[in-house]
């Protein structure tokens, strides 16, 4: 795992590593890379590409609405709300 | 120089389907409620919490791609689409990249000048919307309200079929209008159920292959992507006549300023990692589905059209005006159903009647006046109980109350006089009042009988036929 790769990962990601826990990372995401390449020596030749790893279908949800009542309930573990909104530092809008 | 540029179009729509619940969650999808009362532990990401499809959802997409003809999947699937942002709260929006539920189709458009372009579609997917951030409210912080997170949205992509951005207008025009009539969107722009991104290029005329395109995002209303588009396609044409090179980047339009500028051009933007979502199993779709969806299709703007032509001998350009909208589709055949004559109806619907809303800003959907109401005084015109500028003013009178064409026209005294004898006095008081006018028609001057006709209306308060007044007039006057 190189350099550019870890750091290409870690904005993909918002992680800011360094030192020790960069090295962890790196040293973890090897195996995992190694492993997977273990599985693709793998013939898959002719073989359909799985979308999930359970053989049923997608059950379907009636469209009934409900309203809960719950907001207290969730904003009480957040960081900071304020006027029902959860807060977060200033975010310009990029996407 | 700009005749010898060919602009190339294609959008992306996204359309808010007009569903009670959420795609993955029981939550009500309401516009304005008060902030995050509309999140559940689904759309809040709470850990464990697991998505249910939403059946409205699947049928909705479905609708929409056997209206445009095109290829259903059997098998689709849901993808994550992952990127961070504090309004997505998984920090991934479960989205479908590589099998859409909805394949390649065909959307007719009806251009300005009357005529019809095939625009290809190239598929439409099912998707999540994300939350909602405010960032002007709060000094310190920016807010976030995740009542619109899990919203369902059919992204409709086009093909890049169009050559001008009146022809993009009009094809978002083309979608909106479909998509109401399916009942699968309110349509209700300003509230953004429907949002539309263009990517546009330029290349010399002649030329096959395509220039560097940019993409314009979020434009939410039709003119607005017409105004964005020309701007846009001023701006690369001007830059490559002077030598420089279109930049492949994201654009946004500021209708204030009536100019597109350049995003932030996001590092890494692209790199969205797409896999199947593990919380969600294949969606199979059953014959006995598909077969239920297509039994709920309503008949199609375009299958309206030929028919409102053969059954009522409409001409075409009045056909395509009567199933523009569902609103006035339904208007029309209801109002016919009850009896009134579909020519003159037609007329009306498209004169007055249109006239009128539009003099108060309201659409089909909101007419004061009832399809019973205008049939009822539809047929007073063909049985000539009143003429057009009386029947006119019995119009404006139900315009403004709940009355029915009868009681108007006994409560104003506004039915036509067809009372022979009452005519002929009416004609013949005038003919004794206008000795001079009356010498000059006997002697050859037949144009003058116009006037005497008007003064005959005028003795009638309009209540008169001018017809039958023209008859009687010729007859007492033996010419």
């Amino acid at each position: 795992m190189d350099e550019v790769t870890i750091q290409r990962l870690m904005t993909l990601s918002q992680l800011s590593l360094d030192g020790e826990a960069k090295e962890k990372i790196s040293r973890d995401l090897d195996a995992i890379i190694g492993f997977i390449e273990i599985m693709d020596q793998v013939d898959t030749e002719g073989v359909e590409p799985l979308a999930h790893a359970v053989d049923l279908d997608q059950p379907l949800r009636e469209d009934r609405a409900v309203v809960d009542e719950d907001r207290d309930v969730f904003q009480s573990i957040a960081p900071k709300t304020a006027d029902g909104f959860y807060l977060v530092p200033k975010v310009l809008d990029q996407r | 120089m700009t005749g010898s540029w060919e602009p190339v179009v294609g959008i992306e729509v996204h359309v808010q389907l007009a569903t009670r619940s959420k795609i993955f969650s029981s939550t009500s999808v309401e516009f304005g409620a008060e902030p995050n009362t509309r999140a559940n532990l689904i759309d809040l990401a709470m850990p464990g919490a697991l998505p249910v499809l939403n059946e409205e959802v699947v049928s909705m997409a479905v609708k929409f791609g056997l209206a445009i003809d095109a290829e259903i999947a059997e098998t689709c699937v849901f993808d994550r689409k992952n990127y961070f942002y504090p309004d997505l709260p998984k920090g991934y929006q479960i989205s479908q990249f590589e099998s859409p539920i909805v394949g390649r189709g065909q959307l007719p458009v009806f251009l300005e000048d009357g005529s019809v372009r095939d625009i290809g579609i190239t598929r439409a997917h099912l998707e999540e919307d994300a939350g909602k951030s405010v960032h002007d409210r709060f000094a310190e912080s920016t807010g976030i309200d995740l009542n619109r997170a899990g919203t369902p949205l059919l992204e409709i992509v086009t093909e890049p079929d169009m050559r001008s951005a009146a022809e993009a207008a009009a094809c978002f025009k083309q979608l909106h209008s479909l998509v109401s009539w399916l009942g699968i969107c309110d349509g209700n722009l300003a509230e953004g159920s429907m949002r539309c991104d263009a990517n546009v290029s330029v290349r010399p005329v002649g030329d096959k292959t395509f220039g560097e395109r940019t993409e314009i995002k979020n434009i939410n209303s039709f003119r607005f992507v017409e105004r964005a588009l020309n701007y846009e396609i001023e701006r690369q044409i001007d830059i490559l006549e002077h030598g420089g090179e279109v930049v492949r980047e994201t654009r946004q339009y500021d209708a204030g300023r009536d100019m597109t500028f350049s995003m932030r051009s996001k590092e890494l933007s692209d790199d969205y990692r797409y896999f199947p979502d593990p919380d969600l199993l294949p969606l199979r779709l059953s014959t006995a589905f598909l077969d239920y969806v297509r039994s709920t299709m309503p008949e199609l703007p375009q299958q309206k059209l030929e028919r409102f032509v053969e059954d009522f001998t409409l001409v075409r350009p009045v056909a395509v005006r009567l199933t523009r909208d569902h609103d006035i589709a339904k208007f029309y055949e209801t109002t016919v159903a009850l009896g009134a004559d579909p020519q003159i109806t037609a007329n009306w619907l498209l004169g007055e009647v249109a006239a009128a809303l539009n003099r108060e800003e309201k659409g089909y959907d909101d007419v004061p006046v009832s399809p019973q109401q205008l049939a009822d005084l539809m047929k007073r015109i063909e049985d000539k109980t009143l003429s057009s500028s009386l029947a006119k003013e019995v119009f404006e009178g139900m315009w403004s109350s709940d009355k029915s064409v009868d009681e108007i026209i006994e409560d104003r005294g506004l039915r036509q006089l067809s009372d022979v004898d009452e005519l002929r006095s009416l004609v013949e008081s005038v003919i004794n009042e206008h000795p001079e006018q009356v010498e000059q028609v006997r002697g050859g001057a037949t144009k003058v009988i116009g006037y005497l006709v008007g003064q005959v209306m005028k003795t009638s308060q309009g209540k008169a036929d001018p017809k039958k007044v023209n008859d009687l007039l010729r007859r007492l006057l033996n010419i």
